[in-house]
């Protein structure tokens, strides 16, 4: 079966690596599916949950779902690599942390100005937690 | 001479010393290794954005060109300092002030007006001290820097570039390059030059993971434009690379702190060795001071009666 590389990374770490049967990405405009010898292409990430039909991992899973947010990903004739601001596995979300994480950052915003330029990071960080908690209602319940 | 008190009261001293170093060098022996996996988890992000970058630069940019639109010509110059919170890692936090002091000089001497952001509580006093204020300090994350400060510098940074207040960004730090070996290491941020991403200025490829090869030069279809795209990457590789030095030095501290803490131990132990024998030497001496005086004493007696 033709197989193709692929490559999730996010700025404190590889999250996943290894070889794909198809990927569904998740742009700013829709989704983009990519099978393997796909047009060379570097695209805008969006924010939602993308997937992966992957080569039976150790645990026979085929399927990996991954909740990204931000980044770009880059395809050529053999892999995709996925640079996301924030990405992490569906079936790695911890509500409680998520929770914990969002009333910290939200704390930390509020004692900041109103033209601090360290609210982005805040603010974005409450956006993912909030689309983390989206996310882990709709799979993992 | 001295008396046998002092003596054992100054190996009690450099006893309980040698155990604060010999534990301070047992957790900075700990903490390397995690600082250092830190550091190597990041390396796939930065070599993943690099290549990206260069693949998106030929089109976004003719060959030559400055990448990130700037003002230009401005004689300001930011240079980001990356030392450490605490002391007792040798040279390392003296080695990085002294080289971006120099540096400094340097830029004055040219006509550019350097300003510095201090990393690490150690040169923000240094730099204050000076009489240099750092435009942006930050004190307490050296061991444990996060992607929030990366932020704050690259948004001043790059504010400052685009607005034309500055002219060029370097970052100065020490890079862990293993274990035990940490060099000094400048980067320069901006402005970034087509060639400067082609050739990226400080290998750092790391062994773990399987890099990917981009090829080079491909007819890539972009969504949205190569522009926008590079627009967006520029910043990010600019917090990349500062968060990465950010980590590499955080690693490198660890490093410095366990060989500058395991050399303090051995001259510890050194100092008990030679005071144990001074002990021994003055005790046995007056040992046969005393059997000489009994003796002394008992022969006077015998010769009495």
């Amino acid at each position: 079966m033709d197989t193709f590389k692929y490559q999730i990374v996010r700025p404190d770490k590889l999250l996943s690596e290894g070889d794909a049967l198809s990927v569904t990405l998740l742009t700013r405009t829709g989704e983009l599916g990519v099978l393997p010898h796909h047009a060379p292409e570097i695209c805008a990430l969006g924010e939602g949950v993308m997937r992966i039909n992957h080569v039976p991992d150790e645990d026979g899973e085929t399927l990996t779902r991954i909740v990204i947010s931000g980044g770009y990903a880059g395809i050529t004739d053999e892999h995709v690599i996925v640079l996301a601001d924030h990405a992490r596995r569906v079936n790695d979300i911890d509500p409680d942390v998520v929770e914990d994480t969002k009333d910290d950052a939200e704390d930390a915003l509020e004692e900041l100005a109103a033209d601090d330029p360290g609210r982005s990071y805040y603010e974005s960080k409450i956006r993912w937690c909030d689309l983390l908690l989206k996310v882990n209602e709709q799979y993992n319940s | 001479m001295a008396s046998l008190r002092d003596i054992k009261r100054r190996i009690r001293s450099v006893t309980s010393t040698r155990q604060i170093t010999h534990t301070m060098e047992m957790v900075s022996t700990t903490k390397i290794m995690r600082a250092l996996q830190i550091a190597a988890d990041a390396g796939p992000y930065k070599d993943a954005i690099e290549k990206m970058i260069s693949n998106v630069a030929p089109l976004g940019a003719r060959v030559g060109e400055v990448i990130l639109a700037s003002s230009g010509g401005s004689s300001g110059a930011l240079i980001i300092c990356v030392a450490s919170d605490r002391g007792l890692a040798g040279g390392f936090n003296v080695q990085v002030q002294r080289a971006v002091q120099n540096r400094i000089a340097e830029l004055r001497a040219e006509g550019k007006q350097p300003e510095v952001i201090t990393c690490g509580k150690k040169p923000t006093e240094f730099f204050r001290f000076q009489g240099m204020e750092p435009v942006l300090s930050f004190e307490g994350i050296s061991a444990d820097p996060t992607y929030q400060e990366a932020n704050q510098i690259a948004h001043y940074a790059i504010e400052g570039y685009i607005h034309g207040n500055l002219g060029s960004v370097e970052i100065w730090y020490q890079h862990a390059k293993s274990r035990v070996e940490q060099v000094l290491t400048n980067e320069d941020i901006l402005p970034i030059y087509r060639e400067t991403l082609t050739m990226p200025n400080e290998p750092r490829h790391d062994e773990a993971s399987s890099p990917i090869e981009m090829v080079h030069n491909t007819n890539f279809t972009f969504d949205p434009s190569p522009r926008e795209v590079l627009e967006y990457l520029i910043p990010a590789y600019i917090r990349t690379v500062i968060h990465h030095a950010l980590i590499d030095s955080a690693a490198a501290e660890h490093g410095a702190r366990r060989r500058a803490m395991q050399a303090a131990t051995e001259n510890a132990d050194e100092i008990i060795n030679t005071l144990s024998r001074e002990y021994n030497r003055i005790r046995q001496s007056s040992i046969t001071t005393e059997i000489n005086e009994i003796v002394g004493g008992a022969q006077a007696l015998e010769e009495d009666q």
